[in-house]
């Protein structure tokens, strides 16, 4: 028997899903994400949809794997709350009438789960002792399932399509293709794992992008990227038949994209949202509060965000450079792209720092977005200012950190910024030894009186703030800290001595 | 005569030399700020002197740079304006060894760059200009002469002065003075501070115009 085609279905098991629209920027980013990348790249897959019904649909020419995904190391699943959604999603598809495979799948990163037994499973579902089946044609059964989905909670929808649908073979099918899929990488590494798979797919010599690892990163980047946005992107479709072709992202048309900018010279801004992914993956294993894991979930969204539309020029990635390099040199903007792609590649780890600062800065201080608080008329670096947190710096640059030999990089930065037109009064430089006030110029004719309180101090002056009052290490971003006594303050525990 | 004679001003004027040199005669600093990348010492600088005041707080460090040999005006603006960014990176940031936890405060306009220069060089105009700056350090160009400061030159560095000498005029100037001013003992009142014209009783204004009669004839 023809399968039939599983589009006719799909439209109507968005209804309910609603909540799947309404929260952009909050969900499990990034590990779904390459759960999806990862269907894409499986030869029997012809689409994906992420967000539409669960976290991702991987529909296939005869059946469709429907994927909940999970990422929480070091804790257990809610192994019931879990089995109850797929079924839910199972005998809501069946109702519809569509007679494919339905495969539900638990795609996660956790510790170790146990498949539930029928026995458990009838538990978990709360089915009634005996069977239970609505009957009538067809189109009256559909009508009854969509009754039951669209009770007000999520508890009464589930509850109401159990008892109303209730067949114990139909259960054992489920358990019978019902898998859990264990992703044992970290997502760091699984994220790489998945660009040396997309690398395979490609010929590296159409790539002006030479060095295989920073390929693979651009690739798994861009293919993120590719996924994000059919979910992301604001203005979606109200009509479920259109939000579902919006939505769908067709494995030719995926692989031909990834291979089409694979062959020119990739955009800046791709190259930096490769760092801004592989940044916030490295915190995806903290643990943090659920308020804070929002919050850097929109923060990375906004951050993704404002790369794509303020780091495309190259004057636009001199700022950037300008910003996080401890280099005397940066490149200009009158430099190739080429040598622009290759000085972004040498400041990766100084660029990521930059990210893992403005995030745990604005996490202390709960903003949710990146352009918060941003002086977009400074166009010289990446300036801020958080007066209005209590900050009494006018205008700061956030920078990333001084390592090797810092008093020697210090004169280089200390040189560069020097030659701005709109210099930062305050820099937030990490490092272990370089704090105070400094001066931008000396007039060694004209004796100024020692400044005592940094407020007051001259438009020829500066601070630097060395950052060791904000954690951003491993284990370190479950700490709120308190920005106004520390980093915002004229006080510091030092004494701002060097 | 020693090419480094000139040391000998800076020495006899209690500055302490901060270039230690080994015994393989390799030279040693221990100012990052001052040094190359690689750690070494710039070919220019030929030593660094620290002053201390009577506290042994630092409060004048002198930069002695050679450039003898340079072609007059090539690279001179260039080189002091490098000078002053690691000066201010070090004023900023950095500290001196052995004086660690003491505040830069004092120094702060108290660096001076001490170029020593052939007699052309130090007459150039770039020199002449960076000697106006008051940008950052002072910058003195001195001329040298067979490794000695060349005696025009001497009374240039900051520590170096001939002492006053008496002149005889002085004294007689003092005593034509003395006479022409009112004496102390009749006219107390013009010496004392603040004195208004309503201060003055009869007798003293009597005094007062006895005085300027005189001092008119």
């Amino acid at each position: 028997m023809a399968i039939p085609d599983v589009n006719i279905y799909l439209p109507d098991m968005h209804i309910g899903e609603s909540r799947r629209d309404a929260t952009p920027g909050v969900r499990g980013f990034l590990f779904q994400d390459l759960i999806a990348i990862e269907e894409l790249i499986k030869d029997e897959t012809e689409f994906i949809c992420s967000e539409y019904i669960e976290d991702v649909c991987a529909v296939t020419s005869n059946g469709v794997r429907i994927i909940q995904s999970k990422y929480t190391p070091r804790t257990n699943l809610d192994i019931k709350a879990i089995t109850r959604e797929l079924y839910y999603q199972y005998i809501k598809l069946r109702r519809y009438g569509y007679i494919g495979d339905i495969i539900p799948v638990l795609s996660f990163h956790a510790d170790a789960v146990a498949m539930p037994d029928e026995a458990t499973a009838k538990e978990y579902l709360d089915l009634p002792a005996e069977q239970r089946q609505f009957t009538g044609a067809s189109a009256e059964i559909k009508a009854q399932a969509i009754e039951c989905i669209q009770a007000d909670t999520k508890k009464k929808r589930e509850d109401g399509l159990f008892a109303s649908f209730y067949k114990p073979e139909e259960l054992r099918d489920f358990l019978g293709v019902y898998k859990m899929e264990e992703v044992r990488e970290n997502i760091c590494n699984y994220r790489k794992a998945l660009g040396v798979k997309l690398d395979a797919f490609f010929n590296p010599n159409s790539c002006p992008v030479e060095n295989s690892d920073n390929r693979q990163e651009l690739l798994i980047a861009l293919a993120t990227k590719l996924v994000q946005e059919r979910y992301n992107e604001p203005d979606q479709p109200t009509d479920n038949q259109e939000l579902l072709e919006h939505r769908k992202i067709k494995r030719k048309d995926f692989l031909d994209a990834l291979e089409r900018v694979l062959a020119s010279e990739p955009s800046f801004s791709i190259v930096i949202l490769s760092f801004v992914d592989e940044a916030y993956c490295e915190l995806v294993d903290e643990q943090l509060s659920l308020d804070n894991r929002i919050c850097l979930n929109l923060l990375y969204a906004s951050s993704n965000e404002w790369v794509k539309n303020n780091l495309n020029s190259q004057s636009e990635v001199v700022r950037l450079l300008n910003t996080v390099s401890t280099d005397l040199n940066v490149p200009s903007d009158s430099d190739g792209p080429q040598d622009l792609r290759k000085a972004l590649y040498m400041c990766k780890e100084k660029i990521k720092t930059f990210y893992f600062h403005v995030w745990k800065i604005k996490l202390n201080i709960k903003q949710e977005t990146f352009e918060e608080c941003l002086l977009p008329e400074i166009n010289e670096y990446i300036a801020f200012s958080f007066q209005n947190q209590k900050d009494w710096s006018r205008r700061s640059i956030i920078m990333s950190s001084m390592q090797d030999r810092p008093n020697k990089r210090v004169k280089d930065v200390q040189k560069r910024i020097r030659s701005w037109k709109e210099r930062p009064q305050k820099w937030y430089l990490r490092s272990t030894s370089i704090r105070g006030l400094g001066d931008y110029s000396i007039d060694v004719g004209h004796i100024a009186p020692a400044r005592l309180d940094v407020t007051s101090i001259s438009p020829e002056q500066f601070a630097v703030e060395c950052m060791e009052c904000i954690g951003i290490d491993e284990g370190e971003w479950a700490i709120n800290e308190n920005c106004e006594e520390s980093i915002f303050s004229d006080k510091c525990k030092y004494g701002g001595q060097s | 005569m020693s090419e480094q004679a000139w040391r000998t001003y800076f020495a006899q004027n209690g500055y302490q030399p901060l270039i230690q040199v080994d015994k393989d005669g390799n030279r040693n600093l221990n100012i990052e700020e001052f040094c190359k990348e690689d750690g070494t010492i710039p070919e220019e600088l030929s030593e660094i002197y620290l002053l201390c005041n009577d506290s042994d707080v630092p409060c004048e460090l002198l930069i002695v740079l050679d450039i003898k040999g340079w072609e007059k005006d090539h690279g001179l603006k260039t080189l002091c304006s490098e000078w002053d960014e690691q000066i201010l990176s070090f004023l900023n940031f950095g500290s001196l060894p052995g004086h660690e936890k003491q505040s830069l405060f004092l120094l702060k306009y108290n660096v001076m760059q001490i170029l020593l220069s052939d007699v052309m060089t130090a007459q150039c105009a770039t020199a002449m200009s960076e000697e106006k700056s008051t940008d950052i350090s002072r910058k003195l160009f001195i001329s040298m002469e067979n490794g000695h400061v060349a005696e025009s030159d001497r009374s240039m560095l900051p520590f170096y002065f001939d002492l006053l000498t008496q002149d005889s005029r002085t004294s007689e100037s003092e005593s034509e003075l003395a006479q022409i001013l009112p004496m102390r003992d009749k006219l107390i009142c013009l010496y004392e501070a603040c004195t208004t014209e309503k201060a003055f009783s009869e007798e003293d204004l009597a005094a007062i115009k006895e005085w300027l009669s005189n001092a008119k004839n």
